[in-house]
């Protein structure tokens, strides 16, 4: 051996030696980029009533997100930025004109108890966006009142949510409204959730970046449709047109933005579509039958709690014998 | 883009390097060589020599009962016989040979014995004599009663960063020809195929004959996996760390078969084709050293110095082992050097797991492998079990692409040590 020259150590590894799976802040601001149109065009349509909820949400969900790492600690760092997509989702939902604290509520009930309490991002068994949602909705459903939080806004169309109306009147409500207000966002929305076109732009651009798998918003728009379509069919004048309920109340905001959240979907294949496919049809289901007028929360809640279920259905592991594959 | 990427598999497209230098130096033998008696993993040769001896190139220096042999890979004097760690993590015996004045490395030429040599036994016994790893070196009794129904031959590299397959089989094409037949004489009914890196698909229709089934494979890492190809060759899925030979399947590389080849004529296997890539090499160069060359003089040889490195690796960046010394020999199973640039080192954050399933979508087993590190980082090794982390053959796929950056192979190997501790 050569022993004049001292072997210099070197850094050592598991493989691979390669990473190339950005990070998860990346992850997150790709969301937030995905959800940037939808905010500008809330703003256009609002003004400052819907940059206050967003910007108030956003702002108290991060620093909740930061004491309570500090408090509970995990390794869910307020640095990747998962806090404030949640707090921008939760301000899109709200009404815009939503008491400064009742969005500091929804942030508790996201952060805190929706998150935090579970172990952080990863680890919630439901979306924690939904749940506060859900929370919300059932103590100040007045609060909630879409229709009513409007009542100030300059433009002519009608001035009913979509949704209300058809539950209230039936299906030939919806011949009030014009499909194409629905789909630019002058219709009686949440702050954030009624700018249809830019949220399915913004999720347009996650499938594109391969940021969420096509399988849970394809599947969720199929579900609602198919379901739709199916009640249109054989219980007429219940509920909304196919195409009605992909444009009126939260369904983009749910089917591409709420539904895909990682941790609580599936991540194999066929659960996946299943997933997407159930959430859509509880999503109709919801709205024609329930005492609800959106079930968008409530579909994405039940689906979540199903995720785990729905992944038990995994693909054959590829070489093993069959005695091994039960066990 | 194509737009239809979107309902594509997933996004695991591992960088390929830049195109190669064509053809393969030759590299002049080093002062000295530290051959490891390990024939593959597991099997280790006694020594036949013993220090102070003069060796020639070719000559013996271990072997076991069966005729399986380790050469001499250049002339000189055995200095000693010490233990070495290899790179696969094994600590071998190993013989060092210091080069000797007065002593001249040449190969032996070709021996007429051995090439008028007749019969499937004699050739089997001139391949363990030969060096060559093949399907048929094992210590069982008798290698001839080992029938295969399928042959692949690995006609590309597994690894981005490496050529050593697609250039050797241009440059010594007869000998891979006859190679090929050997396998045909070896394995009579068997079927053989060959895999070949895409752009050589059609100069190998034309050379290698029309009865050989040819299977183009892309660029990109992920279609090139050898377990996944011999799968889809054969229809023989080998999970994990199975040999392929336990399952009837007879696997070689493109250089082996040449090897093979050599052997039956007398030449036994001394030197390795490697590629050498990474820092300070702006384009990877392909080398041919002897056998138990110093990673360092291999580097030294092509100019390169691992002060510059942050990691050298035997192998590629995806599957290879991260060398703790630059002493380590140079031997039959790693196809290349990798220096990974400092800046280039991924960061081990071991973050927490969102459950965006990429490393599942990614697994080319289709393993739970986010399950697999949550139930390993957790310490729940047994529930792990249930999810076969056995099946993996290591391919980095699932950490390459994953977001918070978690050791995910590692902790695969985790769980899967416990299941050989617990079997």
């Amino acid at each position: 051996m050569n022993q004049a020259a001292s072997p210099r150590l070197l850094n050592v590894a598991a493989n691979p030696h390669l990473r190339g799976g950005g990070t998860l802040l990346r992850m997150q601001l790709l969301w937030l980029l995905a959800l940037a149109p939808a905010a500008v065009a809330s703003v256009w349509v609002y003004g400052w009533y819907a940059l206050r909820v967003m910007t108030l949400a956003v702002g108290v969900s991060v620093a909740l997100d930061a004491v309570t790492g500090r408090l509970l600690p995990s390794r869910d760092e307020t640095g990747n930025l998962s806090s404030a997509v949640m707090g921008l989702l939760l301000a899109m939902l709200l009404p815009v004109n939503a008491p400064w604290w009742l969005v500091v509520i929804g942030c508790l009930l996201t952060i805190v108890i929706g998150k935090r309490l579970f172990g952080g991002w990863g680890a919630h068994p439901v979306h924690p966006v939904a749940l506060a949602y859900a929370m919300l909705a059932v103590s100040w459903p007045a609060r909630l009142d879409l229709t009513a939080s409007l009542a100030w806004a300059p433009w002519t169309s009608t001035m009913v949510e979509p949704l209300r109306l058809v539950k209230t009147l039936g299906a030939e409500a919806m011949a009030s409204y014009d499909q194409l207000d629905l789909l630019l966002g002058h219709q009686v929305a949440g702050t954030g959730a009624g700018m249809v076109l830019w949220l399915a732009l913004g999720g347009l651009l996650l499938l594109v970046t391969r940021e969420i798998p096509w399988q849970v918003p394809l599947g969720f728009l199929a579900g609602v449709m198919l379901c739709a379509w199916l009640l249109e069919w054989t219980a007429p004048g219940r509920t909304g047109s196919p195409v009605f309920q992909l444009l009126a109340g939260n369904t983009m905001l749910a089917a591409f933005f709420l539904a895909p959240e990682h941790t609580n979907s599936p991540v194999n294949r066929w659960p996946m579509l299943f997933y997407g496919l159930l959430g859509g049809i509880l999503l109709v289901l919801i709205r024609a039958f329930s005492i609800h007028i959106d079930g968008a929360v409530f579909a994405v809640l039940l689906i979540n709690l199903c995720a785990p279920l729905l992944d038990r259905v995994v693909p054959r592991v590829a070489g093993l014998k069959e005695e091994d594959r039960d066990a | 883009m194509n737009i239809l990427d979107v309902f594509r598999t997933p996004a695991a497209r591992v960088p390929v390097p830049t195109a190669s230098e064509p053809g393969i130096r030759d590299i002049p033998d080093p002062d000295e060589v530290v051959i490891p008696l390990e024939f593959r993993q597991g099997l280790v040769l006694p020594p036949v020599v013993q220090a102070g001896d003069k060796v020639r190139r070719h000559q013996v220096i271990g072997q076991a009962e069966g005729g399986i042999s380790v050469h001499a890979s250049m002339a000189g004097t055995v200095q000693e016989i010490q233990r070495v760690w290899t790179a696969a993590g094994d600590h071998v015996a190993a013989v060092v040979i210091r080069k000797a004045d007065g002593l001249k490395s040449e190969d032996s030429p070709p021996d007429p014995e051995c090439a008028r040599a007749q019969g499937r036994a004699t050739r089997l016994q001139l391949l363990r004599a030969g060096g060559v790893v093949s399907p048929w070196t094992t210590t069982d009794d008798d290698p001839t009663a080992k029938v295969f129904q399928h042959l692949v031959v690995l006609g590309h590299d597994v690894e981005p960063t490496q050529h050593v397959q697609e250039l050797l089989i241009q440059e010594r094409t007869p000998a891979l020809i006859k190679g090929l037949r050997l396998l045909r004489d070896l394995a009579p009914g068997a079927t053989i195929a060959m895999t070949v890196p895409q752009h050589l698909i059609d100069w190998a229709q034309e050379n290698l004959g029309p009865e050989l089934n040819l299977l183009p494979v892309s660029e990109q890492y992920r279609h090139r996996l050898d377990r996944t190809l011999v799968a889809k060759l054969t229809g023989v899925t080998v999970p994990g760390r199975t040999p392929y030979t336990s399952r009837g399947v007879g696997v070689m590389t493109a250089e082996a078969v040449m090897a093979a080849h050599d052997a039956q004529e007398g030449r036994p296997m001394v030197r390795k084709t490697l590629t050498i890539s990474g820092v300070g090499a702006p384009r990877p160069v392909t080398v041919r050293v002897p056998l138990g060359t110093k990673v360092r003089d291999v580097l030294a040889a092509v100019g390169l110095d691992i002060q510059e490195a942050g990691r050298v690796l035997a192998g590629g960046p995806m599957r290879g082992v991260a060398l703790f010394t630059d002493e380590t020999p140079v031997d039959k199973f790693q196809h290349g050097i990798h220096l990974l640039p400092e800046a280039h080192i991924p960061a081990e954050v071991n973050r927490i797991c969102v459950n965006c399933g990429r490393c599942v979508r990614a697994c080319p087993v289709h393993l739970q492998v986010h399950l697999i590190g949550r139930c390993a980082e957790f310490d729940q090794l047994n529930e792990a079990l249930n999810h076969h982390p056995e099946a993996c053959f290591e391919c980095g796929l699932c950490a390459f692409v994953c977001p918070a950056g978690r050791p995910l192979v590692q902790l695969v190997k985790l769980a899967r040590m416990h299941a050989r501790r617990s079997a």
